[in-house]
């Protein structure tokens, strides 16, 4: 869930980066990902996760000594998950400093950092005008997450609608999303071109769109082509989730029970359990 | 239910599996092996982000 969720957020990757150590292992002794080391550790803290039939494991939150100072759900949504990370920085602010050399990046990356730590105030303030274009996009990106769709739009149509013609797109179609308008949204994510940076992202919110005007079929085509393209890309994980929660004739029926028989998703997995994705959820247009 | 209950198995790791971190593409720079993640979590001053996984993790997909 991790994966075909939160890790689809930059804020949440970039905070995990700069602000924390992290790593991840498979509690399986046989998996190549097992380590004994971090079983140990990991089951001082949670001695539940030490049996031979365990809960899924959250995300931990520990110091180098031992202490549990919090964790997040594997199901987290990405609000919950950042939530979370900022939460605990904010709670042991000894752990949330700078990194050394930190402060002498571009300004750029130092207001990523902020609007990462939901500080979108000192971001916006070190991004002072005269500002690159890239900068501009940024200031975008902070304005559409923050509900403030309006300034959003102003800003990317601001931009050379060549040199960004890639990132006006995805930007204008996740506008759009957040508007409830997907018709627009279809057309603006269909500009992507397949080279670009966010061609992943691109085509699963261009399969939301679709999945939204009905055209169910046409969507999971749309994701399955993603997956098939992309393989381990944080958004192919995310249309696998869309792709097992619906079929050609719409939403598919809730799973009761969690099993390991039965088909697996397109990406091998066995399920997608804990919450719905969101964005089949159609935002109020 | 949340709570998906899983078998695990408790045969030795067979070392010609390759660790499945090498297909990441999170962007998120894992910091492996786990004592490797402890000694930098202790030189830089951070908090570990551990995720224990026990879905189980496979040379075609990382979990």
């Amino acid at each position: 869930m991790l994966r075909s969720g939160p890790f689809t957020d930059e804020r949440i990757v970039g905070l995990l980066n700069e602000r924390f150590i992290p790593v991840y292992f498979d509690l399986s002794p046989k998996s190549p990902a097992g380590d004994a080391d971090a079983k140990e550790f990991v089951t001082k803290l949670k001695p539940e996760l030490g049996g031979s039939r365990v809960p899924t494991p959250p995300i931990l939150f520990a110091t180098a000594d031992g202490a549990l100072l919090g964790e997040a759900s594997n199901y987290a949504s990405e609000r919950e998950m950042l939530a979370a990370l900022r939460d605990v920085l904010r709670q042991n602010s000894k752990y949330a400093g700078p990194s050394d050399g930190e402060e002498r990046r571009p300004r750029l990356a130092r207001a990523r950092t902020h609007h990462y730590l939901g500080k979108d105030k000192g971001a916006i303030a070190l991004l002072s005008e005269p500002r690159t274009a890239h900068e501009n996009l940024f200031m975008a990106q902070i304005a559409r997450r923050a509900g403030d769709l309006d300034n959003a739009e102003k800003i990317l149509g601001e931009l050379d609608s060549n040199a960004f013609a890639d990132d006006i797109a995805v930007e204008f179609g996740l506008i759009a999303f957040a508007r409830g308008d997907v018709k627009t949204m279809r057309v603006r994510l269909a500009a992507h071109s397949e080279e670009g940076a966010r061609a992943p992202e691109a085509r699963y919110f261009l399969g939301v769109s679709l999945f939204h005007l009905g055209q169910h079929a046409e969507a999971r085509l749309a994701w399955k082509e993603l997956i098939g393209k992309y393989g381990e890309h944080p958004f192919s994980y995310r249309a696998d989730w869309a792709y097992t929660q619906t079929t050609d004739n719409g939403p598919a029926a809730e799973p009761t029970s969690f099993t390991t028989q039965g088909p697996k998703s397109l990406l091998g997995r066995h399920g997608y359990m804990g919450r719905k994705n969101p964005d089949l959820t159609r935002r109020p247009g | 239910m949340l709570m998906a209950t899983l078998a695990l198995l408790s045969l030795p790791q067979d070392p010609a599996l390759e660790h499945p971190v090498h297909l990441d593409r999170t962007g998120i720079e894992w910091a492996l092996p786990f004592e490797t993640a402890r000694k930098r979590a202790r030189e830089e001053g951070r908090l570990l982000a551990i995720k224990p996984v026990a879905f189980g993790t496979t040379v075609t997909g990382c979990w």
